[in-house]
C-alpha cells in the first residue's frame, strides 16, 4: 500500500477575510487558480495541519483529537476534504 | 463659514455610508439610528463600491444585530471584500518581490500607497481596495527600473508603443508615470518618476524626500516620512476631487499618527500647497468629524480658497451616484471638461493659459497615429491641431 504525504503546493496561503477562511493564490498561481475556495473552521484547521506535510491518518487523528466525532465520520470528512483540495489542484502530486 | 447648505441635501444612504466610515463598528448606536425599512440598499451598495469603502461598510453592517439589512447586501459586500483580499494580498507579495529585485540592482524605490499605507494606519492590508502598485523612482534610475520590471515579466501598457528618444522626452516633460501589466500575475504597476500636478509648484524628487522604512511581510519597504506622506495623500485626493471617500478615510486614520504639523506646513508652503492642506482638513472635519489640529484652526478658518475647494468637492460628492465617473479626472478627462475642472482647481490665470496652450503640444495620440523619426518631430506641431480639428468634426 502506497503512503501519500499530503503537501499543499507552494504559492497558496490561507487567510481569514470577512469572517471566512479563504485560500489565496499568490504570484503566477493567480491566473491558474480559478474561482474562490472558502473553508469552514474545521477545513481551515485541516489546511493548517496539511501545511506540515502530513499523512491522511495524521489528519484523522487530528480530527479525533480536536472534535468529538467517531472514527468513521472523521475518516469520511478527511477524505472528502482532501479530495476537494486535490480537485482544486492545490496538492503536490 | 459652514457647509450646512450642502449638508441639507445629503441623501440618507450617503449619510449612512459616511457613518460607516467615520464610526468604528463598536459605535453601533450612531449607525443604527439611520437604519430605516425604506433604505435604498442598492444605492448603499453602489456608494460602497464607488467610494472603495465596501470592506468598511461590510465590517460595520456585519456587526449590527438587525433584520433590516437584506441578506443580499451583506453577501454582496462579503463577496467583494473576499475578492479584494485575494487581489491585494497578491499585490502585497508582489511589492516585496519588486523591491527585492530593485534592491539587487541598487535601485531605491518608494511605495506611494497600497499595503504599506494599510500597515501605517494599522489596518489589515486585506481591507484596503487597491487597483495597482504605485512606485516612485529617481528620474535618473527610471530606465534601469523599467528594465528590471520587464525582466520580471511586466509589459508596458501605457504608452503601449515604442517611443523614439524625442517622444520619450516629451512624455517625461508632460507625464509622471508609465504603466505596466504582468499577464501571469494579473498585476498593474505604475512606475512614477515624479509627483506632479499642475497646481503643485514643487514636490521633491525621491533623492530629496525624507523617507522611513516599514516592515511588509518581513521586507523593509521605503515610504515617505509622515509629513510628506500626509501631504502626498492630500494632494492625491485633491487631484481626484476627493471622488472616493476611501482617500478621506486614509487621511482620518493617518492623522492619528504622530504628525509634526509645523514641519508639514513649512513643507506645504514651499510647494504652495496650503489651500490643499486646508481643504482636506475641512473635508475630513465636516464629513468624518476629524478634529482640526489646534495649530491649523486659524489657517483653515481664513483660507477662502480652501473653503471654495471644499464646497466644490462636497457638491461633487453629493451628485447622483449614476453620474459618478471613477476614477477621478486624469489628464485626458480633464481636457474633456477643462473649463469646469479648472474652476475646481482654482488655478491662477497664468497656469490656466499654460494648460490651455499645452493642449496643442503633441502627445501620445499623435505619436501612436503617425510614427515619425526624431528629425521630423516638429511636424507633430502641425498634426496636433489638425487631429484636434478632425476629432471635433467627427464628434460634432
Amino acid at each position: 500500500m502506497e503512503v501519500y504525504i499530503l503537501k499543499i503546493r507552494d504559492g497558496f496561503m490561507l487567510r481569514e477575510v470577512a469572517e471566512q477562511w479563504v485560500v489565496i493564490p499568490l504570484g503566477e498561481r493567480v491566473v491558474e487558480f480559478n474561482g474562490i475556495m472558502t473553508l469552514s473552521e474545521s477545513g481551515a484547521a485541516l489546511w493548517k495541519e496539511m501545511e506540515k506535510n502530513v499523512l491522511e491518518e495524521d489528519l484523522v487523528r487530528f480530527i479525533l483529537k480536536e472534535y468529538s466525532v467517531d472514527e468513521k465520520i472523521a475518516k469520511t470528512d478527511v477524505l472528502e476534504f482532501v479530495n476537494a483540495v486535490r480537485k482544486k489542484g492545490l496538492l503536490e502530486e | 463659514m459652514a457647509l450646512d447648505k450642502s449638508f441639507a441635501e445629503i441623501p440618507r444612504e450617503l449619510e449612512f455610508v459616511l457613518n460607516c466610515v467615520k464610526c468604528s463598528p463598536t459605535e453601533k448606536e450612531s449607525i443604527c439610528i439611520l437604519l430605516s425599512p425604506d433604505m435604498d440598499w442598492d444605492y448603499v451598495l453602489r456608494l460602497s463600491m464607488a467610494h472603495s469603502i465596501f470592506p468598511l461598510v461590510y465590517n460595520t453592517l456585519n456587526s449590527l444585530d438587525t433584520l433590516i439589512i437584506p441578506e443580499y447586501v451583506i453577501n454582496s459586500l462579503r463577496q467583494s471584500s473576499i475578492m479584494n483580499a485575494i487581489k491585494v494580498v497578491g499585490m502585497s507579495n508582489e511589492i516585496v518581490r519588486i523591491i527585492n529585485n530593485m534592491n539587487e540592482y541598487g535601485i531605491q524605490v518608494l511605495i506611494l500607497k497600497g499595503s504599506p499605507l494599510s500597515v501605517k494606519i494599522n489596518e489589515d492590508i486585506a481591507y484596503r481596495p487597491s487597483n495597482d502598485i504605485d512606485i516612485l523612482v529617481d528620474p535618473l534610475e527610471f530606465a534601469s527600473a523599467e528594465k528590471i520590471l520587464v525582466q520580471m515579466g511586466y509589459s508596458r501598457v501605457y504608452p503601449d508603443f515604442l517611443l523614439t528618444p524625442r517622444q520619450q522626452e516629451a512624455f517625461f516633460t508632460r507625464c509622471n508615470h508609465f504603466e505596466y501589466f504582468h499577464l501571469k500575475r494579473n498585476i498593474h504597476v505604475e512606475l512614477h518618476w515624479r509627483i506632479r500636478f499642475y497646481n503643485v509648484k514643487y514636490f521633491p524628487p525621491l533623492s530629496k524626500l525624507k523617507t522611513q522604512k516599514m516592515n511588509l511581510s518581513g521586507c523593509l519597504v521605503s515610504v515617505m516620512d509622515n509629513e510628506y506622506w500626509l501631504i502626498f495623500l492630500m494632494v492625491h485626493g485633491h487631484k481626484h476631487m476627493w471622488s472616493r471617500l476611501r482617500w478621506l478615510y486614509d487621511i482620518k486614520e493617518f492623522m492619528k499618527m504622530n504628525i509634526d504639523w509645523d514641519k508639514l506646513i513649512i513643507q506645504a508652503d514651499i510647494s504652495g500647497l496650503r489651500p490643499i492642506i486646508n481643504q482636506t482638513l475641512i473635508l475630513a472635519n465636516e464629513l468624518l468629524d476629524v478634529p482640526i489640529p489646534q495649530c491649523m484652526v486659524q489657517s483653515v478658518a481664513n483660507d477662502q480658497k480652501a473653503w471654495q475647494l471644499a464646497f466644490t468637492a462636497i457638491d461633487k460628492l453629493f451628485i447622483n451616484i449614476n453620474e459618478l465617473s471613477l476614477p477621478g479626472p486624469k489628464f485626458l478627462a480633464l481636457k474633456k471638461n477643462i473649463f469646469d475642472d479648472l474652476d475646481y482647481y482654482n488655478l491662477p490665470w497664468k497656469s490656466k493659459l499654460f494648460l490651455i496652450f499645452s493642449l496643442f503640444k503633441p502627445c501620445e495620440v499623435e505619436f501612436k497615429l503617425i510614427s515619425l523619426p526624431d528629425n521630423l518631430y516638429p511636424l507633430y506641431y502641425f498634426i496636433r491641431p489638425l487631429y484636434l480639428l478632425w476629432r471635433g468634426i467627427v464628434r460634432g
